[in-house]
């Protein structure tokens, strides 16, 4: 029987001088599971780790109770494996079609009307139907994006890991990637990282902040919104002594941290908890 | 507009086993069908709802099935399976650009070698030639899916193998064929083919502990510093073929140098299985 979770025990990565990931300890089981961190945090690494495409310098991983150390063990984890890479080396000669159909190939299905009925299908879940036969390099940077989720889908895998999968796609593409992945079987475990905490709140059932490489906050997003309770007020202008301070599109200032004087105290979100938890170094990438 | 209808049996048939109508009624039929909706309805009914998905799909899959390259059509032709024709072929020194500029370079390096009157320049530069394609097999970017590729469960030794193979064999075969064209050939100036094996197979090898690139960069370096320090001592130039790494002493090296990048990428093939460099 498969095990139906992710095992993460004291791992380390190391680039040269930089520490990518230190000592990270997690257990990440069914459902959707958010990756927040600010750029250089760790995600990417962990998720590369996580894919069997990168090995740690110590720690333990078990992935679907897989050793990925152990060939035949990795074999195993990859056959049930979807990944969609923050960079998917495209080749531009390629049409959408050809691409997917190749890394239908790289996963075992040798069966050509059965693979090539598997490739419409993914096609056609990410909304990519119209352009099979464009090749890659005429297709936007949205429609890429889409295309590297579609071969993640590909033999609707029970370890599903995306890398930023809603980084340029367009509020109504982002409404139909959440549609796809509410529409997941159950059991399957959905690990993505990503910079857009609405997407945590919209998505997902847990939620991971890394920070520094280190594992900052694993719970609910509601538990994560909760760590700025009391500490979210609106202004009608900025406060030197806030923490950090934003003009919402309503006009008035968001504040964090101390009350500045006749604001109003407001209910935190998702961004608040990761904005307290992560500070000024998160503000880069989470608030537009 | 039409103004007649074709009768059930006829489209029964035409749907079931239409080779079995007359041709000219065939015909007649499947251009009706094209104008008449009824008719095109009508078919659908009597030939049940499986039969026209069928089809469709049989339609479908013949326009998506992705048009195979030159070398993927050559691959097929030798008896290689689909599948493994396409993974091998989408390498980027198998692609026709690349082959393109590979020929241009060893008829470069062969013209040179007439218009000088010497096979020097082909034996020092062919060893090379593999060694470079090996690389852009290997190398960040070869594959088409990149790190997606990389986490699929048929990638690893078997696949390196059987591109390193293509590649090698499309490199040699072009380099023998150029070899042909040069001035007074004779057997010796096949020396290039086993330091070609050794220096592509052992930055095979190598790349198992480094970037495909530096493993190339450093057997090059290796290569034409052992050929320019055997040419130092000499008092007076001789043919290139009496030089050290291209005479029998380096024969005998090279054949060496394949048999351990055969072991080390046998002992090693777990580093196929995953990302070897640090980014």
């Amino acid at each position: 029987m498969i095990d139906p979770t992710v095992h993460l025990v004291g791992l380390r990565k190391r680039f040269g001088g930089t520490i990518a990931l230190d000592d990270v300890d997690l257990e990440i089981g069914p459902g959707v599971t958010g990756l927040l961190g600010p750029n250089g945090a760790g995600k990417t690494t962990l998720l590369r780790i996580a894919a069997t495409v990168l090995a740690p310098d110590a720690g333990e991983v078990r992935l679907l109770g897989y050793d990925p150390r152990v060939a035949e063990d990795r074999l195993g984890i990859r056959r049930q494996l979807g990944y969609m890479p923050q960079e998917p080396g495209f080749h531009q000669h390629f049409t959408a079609f050809e691409f997917v159909d190749y890394v239908a190939i790289l996963k075992e299905w040798t069966e050509r009307k059965a693979r090539h009925d598997e490739v419409r299908r993914v096609l056609g879940l990410v909304g990519l139907d119209a352009v099979t036969h464009k090749r890659i390099r005429v297709l936007s940077g949205g429609m890429r994006r889409r295309l590297a989720i579609a071969q993640s889908l590909l033999g609707a895998p029970s370890l599903l890991l995306l890398d930023e999968p809603t980084a340029g796609l367009d509020p109504e593409q982002r409404l139909r990637f959440r549609e796809l992945l509410g529409a997941q079987r159950a059991g399957v475990i959905v690990l993505l990282s990503t910079h857009q905490t609405d997407d945590v709140a919209a998505l997902c059932q847990r939620v991971i902040v890394l920070l520094g490489g280190r594992v900052a906050f694993a719970g609910t997003p509601a538990e994560l919104a909760a760590r700025a309770k009391g500490r979210v007020w609106l202004a009608d202008s900025r406060d030197p002594r806030a923490e950090l301070a934003w003009v919402t599109s309503e006009g008035r200032v968001r504040h964090i941290g101390e009350p500045p004087a006749s604001a109003d105290l407001v209910s935190p979100t998702v961004e608040d908890g990761y904005l307290v938890l992560a500070g000024p170094a998160a503000t880069e990438s989470a608030v537009a | 507009m039409t103004t007649w209808h074709a009768s059930p049996d006829d489209l029964a048939q035409f749907a079931d086993a239409p080779h079995e109508l007359d041709p000219d009624v065939a015909a007649s039929l499947e251009l009706h069908l094209l104008r008449c909706a009824d008719c095109r309805a009508e078919t659908a009914r009597v030939s049940g709802e499986e039969w026209s998905r069928a089809s469709w799909d049989g339609v479908a899959d013949r326009i998506d099935r992705p048009v195979p390259s030159l070398v993927e059509r050559l691959l097929r032709h030798l008896g290689v399976a689909e599948t493994h024709a396409r993974l091998v072929a989408a390498t980027r020194p198998l692609q026709l650009a690349w082959l393109a500029a590979l020929a241009m370079a060893i008829g470069g390096t062969v013209g040179f070698a007439r218009t000088a009157d010497t096979n020097a320049p082909f034996l020092v530069a062919a060893p090379l030639v593999p060694l470079v394609g090996v690389v852009l097999a290997f190398g960040p970017g070869a594959d088409p899916a990149g790190d997606a590729g990389v986490a699929a469960p048929l990638t690893g030794i078997g696949l390196a193998l059987r591109r390193a193979v293509a590649v090698l064999v499309a490199t040699l075969a072009a380099l023998a064929l150029g070899a042909l064209a040069l001035p007074d050939l004779q057997l010796k100036d096949a020396a290039w083919v086993v330091p070609a094996l050794a220096l592509s197979l052992g930055g095979l090898a190598l790349s198992t502990w480094m970037r495909a690139e530096s493993a190339a960069a450093l057997l090059g370096a290796v290569w034409l510093s052992a050929l320019w320090l055997s040419a130092v001592p000499q008092p007076k130039s001789g043919p290139v073929t009496e030089l050290a790494p291209l005479a029998a002493p380096g024969q005998i090296t090279c054949a060496g140098v394949v048999v351990v990048a055969l072991a080390t990428l046998s002992r090693r093939r777990h580093a196929f299985a995953i990302v070897r460099r640090n980014s």
